[in-house]
């Protein structure tokens, strides 16, 4: 496990990116920590899918429709592992306008913290590698994200990133919590679509 | 195998381009195997073969947020494999795709492992409450992928479209 903090990491990549791009962001912590720091705020720019295991394969589905967008998955371990299969197909299509971060916390936190398999034998990054996805890269320090994940922006081929961060979340108080539902944030990120292609 | 069913992957595909539909996620199945591999040879529709069922409905989900029109086309016993991912776009998000299926264990079911995937099918697509229907004549595939897009967009939730009869490979299975 690294040494940075989720919502450091999530500042990090608020800050390499330029708010144009179109997100698709994993459940859990990450969504009020996102639904914060994104660039906008409370942007409409994301899509958070209330399901574990479909993150990849939505932010493809994503860039396969919109080739001339920049997609950026904000993936997390647990969701990655329950859909490991996504990787194959990620590998395959290589499509050249999608970075994937994934915020490898080693753990299912909303739980109680227990282990996932990346905290004992699993790495994901090598994964990733040998699923074909080009020169994914382990990170475990907030300036090495923003580098990383920055270099991989602006549809320069399929960008793959493991961020490995501490387990622990940041205490937001409820009136900043992410407060729209699954069918409000479907209309409100397809009309930012159409707006914005 | 008895009556040729050549030309309804042609004619899937046709209609498929005729709706606009762009991309297909695929994984094989041999009822419709010569449908994938048109889907795949076809430069108009990006065909993304996966390698678990489980993958499709965020792959089309993400296409329809995108503007992209694309299908799900796999065995129906995929349908199993995909249930969650399934589940959780339609009733979360109301997100709208269709899903190409044949009925593997219709009426005169040759294998006997295919006889599940036709029991839990129906079950399993109404408990998720997704509207589907059987077409099994050549002359109803592009009337029904049409109403099946349509359906699927203004009811904003998946439709389940289940190919037997002579939209299938084989012909064993009833046209009527």
């Amino acid at each position: 496990v690294g040494a940075i903090q989720r919502i450091d990491a999530v500042r990090s990549l608020a800050g390499a990116v330029s708010g144009d791009e179109l997100f698709v962001c994993a459940l859990g912590g990450l969504w009020d920590d996102w639904w914060n720091e994104a660039p906008g705020g409370e942007p409409n720019h994301t899509f958070y899918p209330s399901v574990m295991g479909s993150v990849c394969s939505l932010a493809l589905g994503l860039a396969l429709a919109l080739p001339d967008r920049q997609i950026v998955a904000l993936e997390a371990d647990g969701s990655l592992l329950m859909g490991l299969t996504a990787l194959c197909v990620l590998g395959r299509e290589r499509p050249p306008n999608l970075v994937v971060v994934v915020f490898d916390n080693a753990a299912y936190e909303g739980t109680g913290g227990q282990p996932t398999h990346t905290a004992d034998s699993t790495d994901l990054a090598a994964m990733a590698a040998a699923a074909g996805c080009a020169d994914p890269v382990t990170v475990s320090a907030p300036d090495e994200l923003a580098r990383e994940a920055g270099a991989r922006l602006g549809k320069r081929g399929l960008g793959f990133v493991v961020a490995r961060i501490e387990t622990g979340a940041h205490e937001w108080p409820p009136e900043r919590r992410k407060r729209t539902t699954g069918a409000e944030d479907k209309l409100a990120f397809m009309r930012r679509v159409r707006q914005t292609t | 195998v008895t009556a040729p069913t050549a030309g309804y992957a042609e004619m899937i595909v046709e209609a498929l381009k005729a709706h606009d539909v762009r991309i297909a996620a695929g994984l094989p199945d041999s009822l419709l195997r010569r449908l994938h591999e048109q889907l795949a040879d076809d430069p108009a529709i990006a065909y993304v073969p996966v390698a678990n069922e489980a993958d499709m409905p965020g792959i089309v989900a993400g296409a329809y947020l995108g503007g992209a029109r694309a299908v799900m086309v796999m065995e129906n016993s995929g349908l199993r494999q995909a249930c969650e991912p399934i589940a959780r776009l339609a009733f979360c998000h109301q997100l709208p795709f269709v899903m190409l299926m044949p009925f593997r264990g219709d009426f005169g079911e040759p294998y006997w492992w295919g006889h599940n995937h036709g029991q839990t099918m129906g079950p399993l697509l109404d408990a998720l409450r997704i509207p589907w229907r059987v077409v099994r004549t050549l002359d109803s595939l592009e009337p029904n992928i049409g109403r099946a897009l349509m359906h699927a967009e203004t009811g904003q939730w998946p439709v389940a479209l289940v190919l037997s009869g002579e939209c299938v490979e084989g012909g064993r299975y009833p046209t009527d």
